[in-house]
């Protein structure tokens, strides 16, 4: 229908085409757009599972390093590599995790590319993956993601392994070593076919992105075809469209064209017509034109008569064309003489060749052409005779009948006279105006002065009146009288009286009366005017004294009376410092003790009496000379090198000297020595305090000769005791078993008595003679290799009985640790550990518990410690703890024991190159500890053989519990203790220990290596976070798996545990359910 | 009449197909439901065959995640889903139990550990446990810890009182029955310990020799096909489940040796 109507008019036709043709090229350009758009959505997805196959190929990649990475850490022998592995490890794994991550989620990953063989040239590729797939399940990713789980257990497991080995290693042990290889190739078994799996997964992950990289490719291909064949379709079909179109248009616009040519006939004969009609039109106007002039010539005649009337005017009169300002018209007022007939206005008036500026002498034609109306201006004229004159112009319009401005009539009046008149007037006024403005600037510079010469007072004042409120001194003004008449604020602050208190009062009432003894002001003024301090006391509102310095100065004021102006300063401090000082000098001077103070270079500044009396030497001697003129040559070169190390470095040297006085004697001496610093920490002085012990080592000596001199009288009459006492004992024991003469239950009773206290006799004789042996040097020790776990195997079989009678737990930490050999006496070690054991036990509850314990200490020693939660030993007696005949107990009688068990056990430790010690708190128990050197030189293999199969026994009779995992519980409430006990009882397969501080945790990890720590954040000392890297820094415990169980379940807390690395995390209050699938994945257990 | 109707059908090309341009082209088929079945190495085969058969039943997609059960477990674990666990041993599917991730559960068949040689038993070996202590025979056995077969051997070897020294003895462990296989295949091994039904597929039974052991040597397991709490699908898992012991399912689980 719209086609129809188009075909009439040609142009709408042809528009019609043309925006036909211009929506199919429209039309094919959206579409091409389109398709191209979903053509370069289908290449972006080809390129999106390339990158994928790339990703996964990566993901290849890191997978085959984590396996060379294991199969290298099977090969490791140091502690060192295998950290090395681990870090390399741990970097592989985070990349294979985010990996995976990408190739699930979706994201991007940055793969670097090393450029050349060293790697110091790095590409680095940015690769963006988009999972569009995310919803389905992707089999490889879900294998993957478990089988890495699956293979850090392994890796962790193994590592335990490879550490062993490190450890065998280390102690250059054949057979260790190929024990531990043994291990380690047995676990590799496992982990080489496993990693075939995981391997296996790697390859169908690249397979199926390759595969969907291809199907997507293939799309893509399909697309592009139908693409190019659907465009190749299309614009065809537009063209032909269009040439139909065109073709219809075509033949319309010819039917349309013939339609025209006979319509052009038409118009010319119309035109023939006209032309007849224009010829009798003209003969019509010529006759009018002639009736025109006649009527002119009437109108000539009117004007003349009007410049009659416009001449006989007596001021001038003048008609002015508009357009160039020339006068038409003008009567003989005007002045314009003949011959100037085309004179303009302005040439007329003003002589000018220009009209009249607009602003200064406006000019009234241009006014008037512009408003169209009247106008009456005031203007300067120069009249016919040269003169200037003040005129009043009046400026008419002349319109024509078409209203526009064609002319403009100007007459002008004389206005010279009126103006003079108003000229005078107006200057007498101006004079008037000036004087008055001259008088009033006179009078306000006058104002200004004084204002300005005001101000500088007031300011001038007030500085100064800050000045004085703002000093630290005090300042007072006094009269002649001695009345106070000002003082300064400072006099509150340091004194306590407010101004207000103390003007108006004597200055005198308030000084301590034996300090001033001048009372007259004039006086006091004569006596210190020359620049002389006054120092006094000044009572206080509080009854305390400040002792005040003044100057006094006198002025006159302005009454002309004398005033006197104290500067007070408050030296109290000082005062009581030069106290001080003086107090201490004396001390010094009087010390029993020599003292010598030298500068940084040695040289002496000062001695005090002592000194001199000690040595012989003069203060005045010694002064600016070395310390070193005491020198004896008998104390080693080694100690005073170590001394000026110590005390260069600022600390404090204690050590002993053998010194030689002025008069050659020898001495000795105890030296203190203590760098004395300045306010900036630097050493300006050194102060050594001197006690000379020659006496004290002589005494010593002495005693030390006396005690082996008692022992060897000791040991004699021992042996002599020792003798008959065999005799009672062997008899008592004979009668008791015979049974030829059985005795009666009265003799049985008695004889049982004998035995007893002869036994009681017996040990104390041997201990008593042990320990005179120990004392005067009679006794050898053998020093050997000797096997600690040996020693506490031994001793704890030795002590359970013990035990057992008073239902005592013995704990032995030390179960499944190896440590390396010791060098001491296996018999007097054990002598050593049985004794503080035993003691443990009889100096314990009913049902308490002993707990031995060894750790490596870091200068070659093993520690071996003894804890017991027995009756402890009071502050006031640790000190006879090692004494001989002393016991700890209030009631000795109740338990049985000689009282010289621990001197002897003293005296065993010191003789093995090892030191012993303890803590312990009354009622809470002790801990008693020792160490021993440890061996250096190699241990005999069988020796080791015997050691490991004597272990292996042990541990098998322990197997018992070895099966259980040991957790280690690191909390300070005894609540959650006390939940968490019940809470793994309950589950049960687990062993509990519990620490109640973050520093305790961490021995007790080292101590004995946990499967699994439950941390607590919140820990008194060191918090939760410490622990975890304090635990992962060391290497016992790097490797165990840590749990943090917290009531702390803040969002920036948990993240901070992600953050971290923690196996876990459970929130208190502990859901039991939770912690059981916890311990159960993470240890691997059901 | 004709050019306005081929103008408003190009109009209406142009406009309506600017919808579909960022379209993904998932492959045919992928909006059918997707369940995921955790299977033991072992029963692979005759799972495969049932999952051909029930997709084509159902009108879904079934895929299998298989591999040592021990490992299994732990990825059900790990992922936290899948819709069946079908282990080697029905003690992982008791473990899921105690933790309350197991919906319904049904028995299919049983397991039993046999003995394993090379084609025609060249060096004569019987079924007799100490064998696998012998230095002079190339022993292969399953790890314990990642799969069902390794699990079972161990609690046979432990009664056995044999245990640590097979593990000695034994060239290298695998992580499932598969490997077991290879171990063969590949002629790493002289002896292997196996499920009895690995020696069913019949790709396998011209590549190995089965000795088969008394069940008081070798009990035999029960095989336990189990829903998951994960399950998105726990309607078509349970359909799965029973398809598998219908009398189609249980002769294909019976030609496979798990049956009797």
């Amino acid at each position: 229908m719209i086609l129809k109507h188009l075909k009439q008019p040609i142009i709408a036709q042809i528009t019609v085409l043309v925006g036909f043709v211009l929506f199919s090229l429209a039309g094919l350009k959206a579409g091409n757009i389109l398709l191209e758009q979903r053509q370069n959505y289908l290449q972006g997805l080809v390129k999106n599972e390339q990158i994928k196959v790339e990703i996964s190929h990566v993901l290849q990649k890191k997978l085959f390093e984590i396996n060379v990475k294991i199969h290298d850490l099977a090969n490791v022998n140091s502690a060192s590599e295998m950290n090395r592995i681990f870090r390399r490890f741990e970097t592989l794994r985070h990349d294979v995790d985010r990996t995976l991550e990408v190739l699930h989620q979706g994201g991007e990953w940055v793969e670097s590319y090393p450029v050349n063989f060293g790697g110091e040239e790095i590409i680095t590729r940015q690769l963006t993956y988009k999972n569009y797939q995310i919803q389905k399940i992707d089999l490889q990713l879900i294998e993957l993601t478990a089988k890495l789980t699956d293979l850090d257990q392994i890796v962790e497991q193994f590592s335990a392994v490879i550490k062993l080995k490190i450890k065998a290693f280390e102690k250059r042990d054949a057979q260790l070593v190929a024990e531990a290889v043994n291990r380690v190739s047995q676990h590799y078994k496992g982990i080489e076919p496993f990693f075939v799996r995981i391997l296996e997964n790697s390859y169908r992950l690249h397979f199926e992105s390759q595969q969907e990289m291809e199907r997507i490719h293939a799309i893509h291909a399909g697309f592009v075809r139908r693409f190019n064949s659907v465009e190749n379709t299309s614009g065809i079909v537009m063209a032909g469209l269009i040439l139909l179109l065109g073709s219809f248009v075509l033949r319309s616009s010819r039917r349309i064209l013939n339609e025209r040519d006979g319509y052009q006939l038409e118009l010319v004969a119309a035109n023939e017509n006209l032309e007849k009609k224009v010829q009798v039109r003209t003969l019509e106007l010529e006759k009018e034109v002639a009736e025109r002039k006649q009527a002119e010539d009437h109108v000539a005649d009117q004007a003349a008569f009007l410049l009659n009337i416009i001449e006989s005017l007596g001021h001038p009169f003048c008609v002015i064309n508009a357009d160039n300002y020339e006068i038409v018209l003008a009567n003989t007022a005007a002045g314009l003489t003949v011959g100037k007939e085309t004179m303009t206005c302005h040439a007329l008036s003003h002589h000018q060749l220009l009209p009249c500026s607009r602003q200064e002498h406006p000019c009234h034609l241009q006014i008037v052409k512009k408003t169209g109306k009247p106008v009456v201006l005031e203007h300067v004229h120069t009249n016919s005779h040269g003169e200037k004159i003040t005129v009043e112009v009046h400026g008419y319009p002349v319109f024509d009948p078409s209203g526009k401005l064609i002319q403009m009539i100007e007459y002008t009046l004389d206005m010279t006279a009126k103006k003079k008149a108003e000229k005078a007037l107006l200057e007498a006024k101006e004079q008037l105006e000036d004087k008055v403005k001259e008088r009033t600037s006179a009078l306000e510079e006058q104002i200004f002065k004084r204002k300005k010469a005001q101000l500088t007072l007031i300011k001038s004042e007030r500085h100064f009146r800050r000045l004085i409120e703002n000093i630290s001194d005090i300042i007072t003004i006094v009269d002649a009288a001695g009345m106070i008449t000002y003082t300064s604020p400072s006099a509150e602050s340091i004194l306590g009286f407010s101004p207000s208190d103390v003007i108006g009062q004597d200055v005198r009432n308030l000084i301590k009366p034996e300090d001033m003894t001048y009372l007259d002001m004039h006086e006091l003024y004569a006596k210190y005017q020359a620049m002389d301090l006054m120092r006094y006391r000044v009572v206080t509102p509080d009854g305390s004294y400040r002792v005040l310095e003044s100057l006094i100065r006198k002025f006159e004021q302005d009454d002309g009376s004398e005033a006197y102006i104290l500067n007070s300063r408050d030296v109290t401090t000082r005062v009581e410092a030069e106290e001080e000082t003086r107090k201490l000098r004396l001390v010094i001077e009087q010390s029993p003790d020599s003292i010598v103070i030298t500068d940084t270079e040695g040289r002496i500044e000062f001695v005090n009496a002592a000194f001199e009396e000690t040595t012989g030497y003069r203060s005045a001697e010694v002064i600016g000379k070395n310390p070193r003129i005491l020198q004896s040559g008998k104390t080693p070169a080694a100690r005073f090198t170590q001394l000026w190390k110590t005390i260069s470095r600022g600390k404090v040297w204690q050590g002993e000297f053998v010194n030689k006085k002025k008069n050659g004697e020898h001495y000795e001496e105890n030296v203190l020595i203590v760098p004395i610093k300045n306010l900036h920490g630097e050493i300006t002085n050194y102060a050594a305090v001197k006690e000379n012990i020659t006496e004290l080592r002589r005494a010593q000596k002495q005693a030390v000769s006396a005690n082996q001199a008692k022992s060897i009288f000791l040991s004699r009459m021992s042996h002599e005791l020792r003798t008959p006492l065999n005799a009672i004992n062997g008899f008592s024991q004979l009668m008791l078993k015979s049974k030829k003469h059985p005795l009666t239950e009265k003799q049985r009773h008695m004889a049982e008595q004998i035995l007893s206290a002869g036994d009681h006799l017996l040990q104390l004789i041997n201990e008593v003679l042990d320990l005179a042996r120990i004392e005067s040097g009679e006794f050898t020790l053998s020093l050997e290799p000797v096997d600690p776990q040996q020693i506490l195997r031994e001793c704890l079989s030795l002590a359970q009985p013990l035990a057992d009678n008073k239902s005592i737990t013995l704990i032995n930490r030390c179960s499944g640790h190896h440590f390396p050999f010791i060098r001491a006496d296996q018999t007097r070690t054990k002598q050593v550990l049985l004794n503080l054991l035993s003691n443990a036990v009889k100096y314990n509850h009913q049902g308490g518990t002993v707990e031995i314990s060894t750790a490596l200490e870091d200068a070659g020693f093993l520690r071996f410690a003894v804890s017991d939660n027995g009756l402890g030993i009071a502050e006031d007696k640790h000190k006879d703890v090692f004494m001989p005949f002393t016991r700890m107990v209030d009631n000795p009688d109740a338990i049985e024991g000689t009282g010289i068990g621990m001197t002897i056990t003293k005296q065993l430790v010191e003789h093995m190159g090892g030191e012993i010690g303890f803590e312990s708190r009354l009622g809470e128990g002790s801990r008693f500890w020792f160490v021993l050197p440890l061996c250096t030189k190699k241990v005999p293999l069988e020796q080791v053989e015997a050691s490991l199969n004597n272990g292996a026994e042990i541990e098998k009779a322990e197997s018992s519990d070895e099966h259980l995992k040991h957790l280690l519980y690191i909390e300070d409430n005894p609540t959650n203790i006390s939940f968490m006990r019940e809470v793994v009882d309950d589950i049960g397969g687990f062993t509990l220990e519990i620490a109640d501080s973050g520093e305790a945790g961490i021995q007790a990890a080292i101590n004995r290596t946990p499967d699994l720590i439950l941390l607590d954040l919140n820990l008194p000392g060191i918090d939760g976070f410490q622990v975890y890297r304090q635990l992962k820094a060391q290497p016992e415990t790097e490797f165990v798996p840590v749990v943090v169980v917290s009531a702390d379940a803040m969002e920036k807390t948990v993240k901070k545990i992600e953050k971290f690395g923690f196996n876990g995390y459970l929130s208190k209050p502990v859901k039991i359910d939770l912690l059981k699938k916890t311990l159960t994945e993470t240890l691997g257990v059901e | 009449m004709f050019c306005a109707r081929l103008v408003s059908a190009l109009l209406a090309f142009f406009i309506f197909s600017g919808c579909d341009m960022r379209q993904y082209p998932y492959p045919q088929g992928s909006d059918r439901r997707e369940i995921l079945i955790y299977s033991g190495m072992t029963m692979i085969k005759p799972l495969l065959e049932i999952k051909t058969l029930f997709e084509e039943r159902e009108h879904c997609t079934v895929k299998i995640s298989y591999g040592g059960s021990g490992h299994l477990l732990r990825s059900v674990g790990v992922n936290k889903i899948g819709d069946l666990f079908f282990p080697g041993d029905q003690s992982y599917v008791r473990n899921l139990e105690k933790q309350g991730l197991i919906f319904d559960q049904v028995e299919v068949g049983y397991n039993q550990i046999a003995f394993f040689s090379q084609p025609g038993n060249p060096k004569g070996l019987e079924a007799n446990l100490s064998q696998l202590v012998d230095k002079s025979l190339h022993v292969v056995v399953g790890n314990e810890k990642s799969g069902a077969v390794g699990r079972e051997t161990k609690k046979i070897l432990e009664k056995a009182g044999i245990y640590q020294a097979v593990m000695q003895n034994a060239l290298y462990l695998t992580t499932d029955s598969k490997g077991l296989v290879k171990a063969l295949k590949d002629k790493d091994a002289d002896l292997v310990v196996n499920w009895k039904a690995v020696g069913f597929i019949p790709e396998n039974r011209d590549q190995m020799y089965l000795i088969p052991l008394t069940e008081d040597a070798a009990e035999k397991v029960p095989l336990v096909m189990s829903v998951l709490k994960y399950s998105q699908h726990p309607e078509l898992a349970a359909k799965f489940m029973d398809f598998s012991v219908s009398e189609t399912g249980r002769k294909i689980f019976q030609r496979y040796g798990f049956r009797d």
